[in-house]
């Protein structure tokens, strides 16, 4: 069987909690071998409900969900953690993901245990890790208090990526760093992605990060993806109303207004039709009746707006200048 | 109960520093921490003005002592704290009043708008009686009945929507965007002379914080207070400032007029830290990153604190740490190569 086109392929996941919060509506998520998948969005869109999806600690109401080609809601027990082996994740906050009893190099060293590396042979890949993410070797015996945030960053990336996954989900994995350290991880991140021909789905708040790692970026909003496209039109030449409130409520010099007003609606009970209609200045009656398809605005790219045709959004001109 | 009956002070219009003057003065302020024998410095020797209706901007990255520095100016520090140097409000000195008188003070004259509201914001009681707690205390509106008036003006005032249904609300019932709004009310109760906010949109979303930016400004141009924004963002920094003052290792390295700092940065630092930040537009790989990273108070090198992670490091930067010095572009930074004689030489 010829390898897949997608090495993460989830078709309509639907994410509904308990409370009634219908978290994630209707996503269709693709990643393939190798590329760099940014999902942007606002506190409470369900992104992280949806990387948590994927790393199959949520299960979705309804949807398909592949890795790699097989069935990743089907799977159990050992099969299940077999895939975990090629499936990693970098949480958000190192300093309370890292074991404070253990020593960094245990830490990493532990991923390869826990997947059924041998002894020796696990010695050699951790040291190995440690120094591909820029870690020195005396660091090793360390432990998480004596690290700083952007050191934690790194031994947490190293976890993930010694046994050789083939997709890392990166949770805010920069947000609680300082702008500074942010850069280094960042590229380093791209520079792991080159050498190693791994995977990322990178989730984050910071439309400026995401579009700085990622080749794809998905702009999600109560719950929907409402654009997605290469990074760079993402950016320079967004579709969707949101997107472009996003990037135009990025501060920079001369800014006087708020793009946007209010606050998303809640997704216990979000609007009819298009969920950005509450407070999107281009709304007009039929954005309550519509049915909310993705239409294709180029290649690669496709938004969900009913007005597609007849807005002319640009992009925020006040991009600083350096 | 108090009996005075006031004459209400009309909500916007009291006597107050006319545009531009200097309303608080901060000379030499020095911050440690005791812990045991000795005294660790976080904020060493920091100097500012804030200026009717002027916004000045801290701007630093975490552990350089940015919050510290807002907070010893009200007094907000721990107990071990020790504060040094001179913090003048008007012609009264902050440091040396007595704790009372300047807690008296806080939120009349000189008030804090907190990163996280719904910490400061108290779970038990209704946002109402929260805000008109601050009228109450300092004596601003005299019955209750105008208390509940004048609270509904404010929480108006600061962009909620609805005014009666928030105050009756308790905070964990309220976003985050209108908790910072009803913490920001609190803070302009008494239309104070100082305002000092404390990463007031680090824990927002960035549509949410766009919005509190521009409320922010709206109310600076009908208050005229002079604000201290304290922010790690140079975003944020580049919207709101007048002026920037840019803090590493407990001091202030580069100050002066916001447009000048961040279009011709004369630190090192601050050239560093604009060039790492990722530019919209810009591709993956071309960030740079500051090599390294800020040394704790405890462990900082002789002469210059930057110079370990400094691309221009030479000789002369161990040998002291560079005041802050005149640049060829009006500004100050705290570099030796901003030394007068070193600037001849070019």
């Amino acid at each position: 069987m010829a390898a897949p086109e997608f090495l993460l392929e989830g078709r309509g996941l639907t994410v509904t909690y308990g409370n009634g919060v219908r978290a994630v509506s209707d996503v269709d998520l693709t990643v393939r071998h190798g590329e760099i998948v940014g999902l942007v969005g606002e506190s409470g869109c369900g992104k992280s409900s949806l990387a948590n999806t994927v790393l199959r600690m949520v299960k979705p109401q309804s949807g398909t969900l592949s890795f790699n080609g097989k069935d990743l809601l089907a799977m159990h027990g050992d099969e299940l953690k077999a895939v975990r082996r090629s499936l990693q994740v970098v949480p958000q906050d190192p300093s309370t993901s890292l074991n404070p009893r253990l020593t960094i190099a245990q830490s990493v060293e532990f991923n390869l245990k826990v997947h059924g590396w041998g002894r020796r042979e696990r010695r050699a890949r951790v040291m190995e890790m440690l120094d591909r993410v820029g870690i020195p070797a005396s660091y090793s015996t360390r432990y998480p208090h004596q690290l700083s945030g952007g050191q934690l960053q790194r031994v947490a990336i190293a976890r993930a990526l010694v046994t050789d996954p083939s997709l890392v989900v990166c949770d805010e994995a920069v947000s609680a760093l300082d702008k500074s350290v942010q850069a280094q991880i960042l590229n380093l991140l791209a520079q792991l992605q080159r050498d190693l021909d791994v995977a990322f789905l990178f989730v984050s708040h910071d439309l400026t990060v995401v579009e700085h790692v990622s080749d794809r970026v998905l702009v999600m909003y109560l719950g929907r993806i409402v654009e997605e496209g290469p990074a760079t039109e993402i950016l320079t030449a967004p579709r969707h109303p949101y997107t472009q409130a996003l990037l135009a409520s990025i501060p920079t010099r001369g800014q006087q207004r708020a793009a946007i007003h209010g606050e998303p609606p809640s997704p216990v009970n979000p609007p009819s039709g298009c969920g950005f209609r509450t407070r999107c200045p281009y709304a007009v009656d039929a954005c309550a009746g519509y049915d909310n398809t993705p239409h294709a605005v180029g290649p690669d790219h496709a938004a969900r707006c009913v007005r597609l045709d007849d807005l002319a959004l640009t992009a925020p001109q006040a991009w600083r200048n350096s | 109960m108090s009996t005075f009956s006031k004459t209400r002070p009309p909500l916007l219009e009291t006597t107050r520093p006319t545009a531009d003057q200097t309303v608080l003065r901060v000379t030499d302020l020095t911050t440690g921490f005791r812990r045991g024998a000795t005294t660790t410095e976080v904020v060493r020797g920091v100097s500012f003005d804030l200026r009717a209706g002027r916004t000045l901007v801290l701007l630093g990255e975490s552990g350089c002592g940015k919050s510290v520095t807002a907070r010893s100016l009200m007094r907000l520090t721990p107990e071990r704290a020790v504060i040094g140097g001179s913090v003048q409000l008007g012609d009264e000195e902050l440091l040396t009043l007595p704790l009372a008188d300047v807690v008296r003070r806080r939120g009349k004259r000189i008030a804090l708008v907190p990163q996280d509201p719904a910490g400061a914001l108290s779970p038990l009681r209704k946002i109402g009686s929260q805000v008109s707690e601050v009228l109450r205390v300092h004596g601003i509106v005299g019955t209750r009945q105008e208390r509940t008036g004048r609270t509904l003006e404010l929480l108006d005032r600061v962009g909620i929507p609805d005014p009666q249904r928030v105050a009756g609300s308790y905070a964990h019932e309220l976003s985050g965007g209108m908790r910072q709004r009803v913490a920001i009310a609190i803070a302009v109760a008494c239309d104070p002379e100082v305002l000092i906010a404390d990463e007031p949109t680090t824990a927002l979303d960035v549509t949410v914080q766009a919005q509190i930016l521009e409320l922010f400004q709206d109310l600076q141009a009908r208050l005229g207070m002079a604000t201290l924004l304290v922010t790690h963002d140079v975003g944020v920094a580049e919207r709101m400032a007048d002026e920037i003052a840019v803090m590493y290792a407990g001091r202030i390295v580069e100050s002066g007029l916001a447009e000048t700092v961040l279009s011709a940065p004369r630190h090192p630092y601050t050239a560093a830290l604009l060039r790492a930040l990722p530019v919209p537009g810009v591709r993956r790989g071309e960030l740079q990153p500051i090599p390294g990273q800020p040394s704790a108070p405890s462990e900082r090198p002789a002469g210059c604190p930057f110079r370990t992670r400094c691309d221009f490091q030479h000789d002369a930067c161990s040998e002291y740490e560079p005041p802050l010095f005149v640049t060829d572009v009006a500004t100050h930074a705290a570099c030796d190569l901003m030394r007068p004689s070193q600037q001849a030489v070019g």
